[in-house]
């Protein structure tokens, strides 16, 4: 009481008013967590984002933008416009400066993931963040023709266990009558978890596509043409086409030289791209996105401010005897002040320390949603320096916020003084 | 120092310039444990005088003294402080903060004054027990222990709360404005009966105003405003 004579009264009369003040703080509180929310999302989009893919020199694909490259090869969204032959792969491949190429071939799908036909090497020079390659939690990379390795996600959606049976839909839309029911494959392997689109996808062996294409052109079965599981074994089934290339540079050097060779390339029109440029193109289309989101969170802490504000304002009136009451057991004028911007402080604080701790509950509620469908896995660690700063700023402008207030206070308690008329 | 608790000397007060003239007082002085009735109509200025007292309001001509210090003369912080140090403030109602226990109401000007925070300590058992004590004498002692909220009071329960807060930390000077007005004729003698009883005991100076004269009784001097106060603006004069 002697320490702080204005906080333990500020204290008191907020919770005098319990009513009016935990509204203001319910609204403080639903802010902060927004901003810190909006944050949290944001940083740890990007640092998902950029840890898709590591470790890969060059992305190959049909000549189209470099953003649009990336997101089927790497993100697997959207579609290729064209394939690369076989034929310019195998000359990529084969070139002196080139340590390994992983074939990339998309476009069928099973009950809404996608299926990649690709190589074992996919599971040997496929890195993601910090250079980390591809773990197997079951099983291993396929042996049999018609072996599939499964993303973490799609085993854990789909609830399938080594040995079971898929059957791999035609083109990207949901398990339909277009189907290639005849081939059914079996679950030889499944991925460990990495927080990348590869949790999401179905691999298969680029023959494996193939044989289930044989008896099918432009997108729908051959009539009368019926090629059974075991007739298509003994068939060659070297792919004609693919859709992308990862390719593995000697040097970092040879990367750009490669590059350039390739985009030069003559028997058709190709493009290669760097992963992180590309990457960071992508990120700062989606910047436009991340800037209105924060300034969004900024505004809804402005308003949850200004309700204060307002709250504030609109109670000074009635509380004039509780000020003159105050004035003539010796408060000055300042100690009013300082009695309102403590409010504003404390209500701030409170809203604050709310806020995080509505964030902490929301991230719990949240995080297997936001894993599991949008394949962002978000830490619950400790609040960081920027989220602390950014609690700051919230009581800051608080406490500035009050002021306007205070000031009112200030100026009401010189003309009343003691005498307020009832 | 000259003897007095409170003093005013020539002292002229408009609220604004321009409006008129409210007090207009030649001589005005109370000695120390002097219990003084001032007495003057509706709007004669009787509040007036005390914002004066009280430092809230200063006058445009004139010297305004408690114990010895002119009002007028010192720094803002500095009334506050003769304020807050030298003076218990008693109202006509609505004396407490309601979120406040009453101990919590009776110790406010403890907050704001180290003076009196420092002599309610140095009473026995401290600042609370001496809270509690004055409470017990106003007959609240139990409704203090019990924790009764300032709303569950009646209006004179209220008034002897107020009065135990002017009392506490023994200010030289306690001024009460017109404290009885809200209550029946036994509680405004039984009210004025311990406020004397404690004011005695601190050797208080007591300044009583009130619009109603028949409540002099037990006080040493009876002053009717209209006889001190020249100001020919003050509206209570024709009443
Ligand atoms: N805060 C104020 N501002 C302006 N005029 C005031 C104020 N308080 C009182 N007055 C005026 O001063 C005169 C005396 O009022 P007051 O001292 O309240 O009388 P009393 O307490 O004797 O009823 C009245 O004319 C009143 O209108
Ligand atoms: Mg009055």
């Amino acid at each position: 009481m002697r320490g702080a004579p204005i906080l333990g009264l500020a204290v008191k009369s907020l919770l005098n008013r319990r009513a009016t003040v935990g509204l203001t703080l319910l609204a403080l509180a639903v802010s902060v967590m927004l901003v810190l929310g909006v944050e949290k999302l944001r940083t740890e989009a990007k640092a998902s984002f950029a840890a898709t893919i590591s470790g890969t020199d060059l992305i190959v694909g049909a000549r189209s933008g470099s953003v649009q490259l990336l997101l089927y090869a790497v993100f697997r969204i959207g579609n290729a416009t064209n394939n690369i032959s076989w034929q310019s792969y195998q000359e990529i491949a084969a070139r002196p400066d080139v340590a390994w190429t992983v074939p990339l071939s998309l476009g069928d799908s099973h009950r809404g993931f996608r299926v990649l036909g690709t190589t074992g090497d996919y599971f040997r020079h496929y890195r993601y963040a910090r250079k980390k390659s591809l773990a197997f939690s079951v099983g291993g990379p396929f042996t049999d023709l018609f072996d599939a390795v499964l993303g973490a996600e799609v085993a854990r959606a789909l609830g399938y266990k080594l040995g079971d049976p898929l059957v791999v839909a035609h083109g990207l839309g949901a398990q339909g009558f277009s189907n290639h029911k005849d081939k059914p494959f079996r679950v030889a392997g499944i991925l460990a978890r990495t927080g990348t689109p590869v949790d999401r996808t179905v691999h298969v062996s680029l023959q494996a596509i193939e044989a289930i294409h044989v008896d099918w052109k432009s997108g729908a079965p051959v009539p009368g043409m019926r090629v059974t599981a075991d007739q298509v074994r003994r068939m060659d089934l070297t792919p004609r086409a693919i859709t992308a290339v990862l390719v593995g540079a000697k040097s970092r050097f040879a990367a750009f030289s490669l590059q350039r060779a390739i985009n030069e390339y003559r028997a058709e029109p190709l493009l290669a791209v760097l992963p992180g440029v590309a990457l960071q193109e992508l990120w700062d289309l989606m910047g436009t996105a991340e800037a209105a989101l924060a300034a969004i969170s900024v505004a809804v802490v402005a308003a949850g401010l200004l309700g204060m504000m307002i709250m504030m304002l609109a109670g000074l009136n009635e509380r004039r005897r509780e000020m003159a009451i105050l004035r003539s057991v010796g408060a000055r004028p300042l100690h009013l002040f300082a009695l309102l911007v403590s409010e504003a402080a404390v209500l701030t604080t409170a809203g604050a320390a709310a806020g995080l701790g509505l964030f902490y509950a929301a991230l719990a509620a949240f995080r297997p949603v936001l894993d599991s469908r949008f394949g962002l896995f978000l830490e619950i660690s400790a609040p960081t320096a920027h989220d602390l700063a950014i609690l700051g700023a919230v009581v800051l402008a608080g406490v500035l916020a009050g002021a306007v207030p205070a000031l009112g206070a200030y100026r009401q308690s010189l003309a009343d003084g003691m005498t307020v008329k009832l | 120092m000259n003897g007095n608790a409170i003093r005013l000397s020539g002292v002229r007060f408009r609220w604004r310039t321009g409006a008129p003239l409210v007090l207009d007082l030649a001589e005005f002085a109370a000695r120390p444990g002097e219990r003084l009735f001032v007495h003057g109509p509706s709007g004669s200025g009787k509040t007036t005088l005390l914002n004066l007292l009280a430092g809230i309001c200063l006058p445009q001509e004139g010297v305004v003294e408690i114990v010895g210090e002119d009002l007028a003369r010192v720094p803002g912080p500095r009334r506050d402080a003769i304020r807050a140090d030298c003076i218990g403030f008693i109202f006509q109602m609505f004396n407490l903060l309601p979120f406040l226990s009453l101990t919590e109401n009776v110790l406010l000007p403890c907050r704001f004054s180290p003076v009196r925070r420092a002599r309610a300590d140095a009473a026995p058992g401290g600042a609370e027990a001496e809270a509690l004590r004055l409470l017990a004498h106003m007959g609240l002692g139990e409704a203090a222990a019990a924790g009764r909220a300032v709303a569950e009071l009646s209006t004179g329960q209220q008034q002897r709360v107020a009065a135990a807060r002017a009392l506490i930390g023994a200010p030289p000077v306690i001024i009460a404005d017109e404290p009885t007005s809200a209550l029946d004729a036994d509680a405004q003698a039984a009210f004025l009966d311990l406020l004397f009883a404690e004011a005695g005991q601190s050797g208080a100076t007591v300044l009583f105003v009130s619009h109603d004269r028949r409540l002099d009784a037990g006080f040493d001097r009876v002053v009717a405003l209209a006889e001190i106060n020249r100001a020919a603006g003050a509206e209570g004069r024709a009443a």
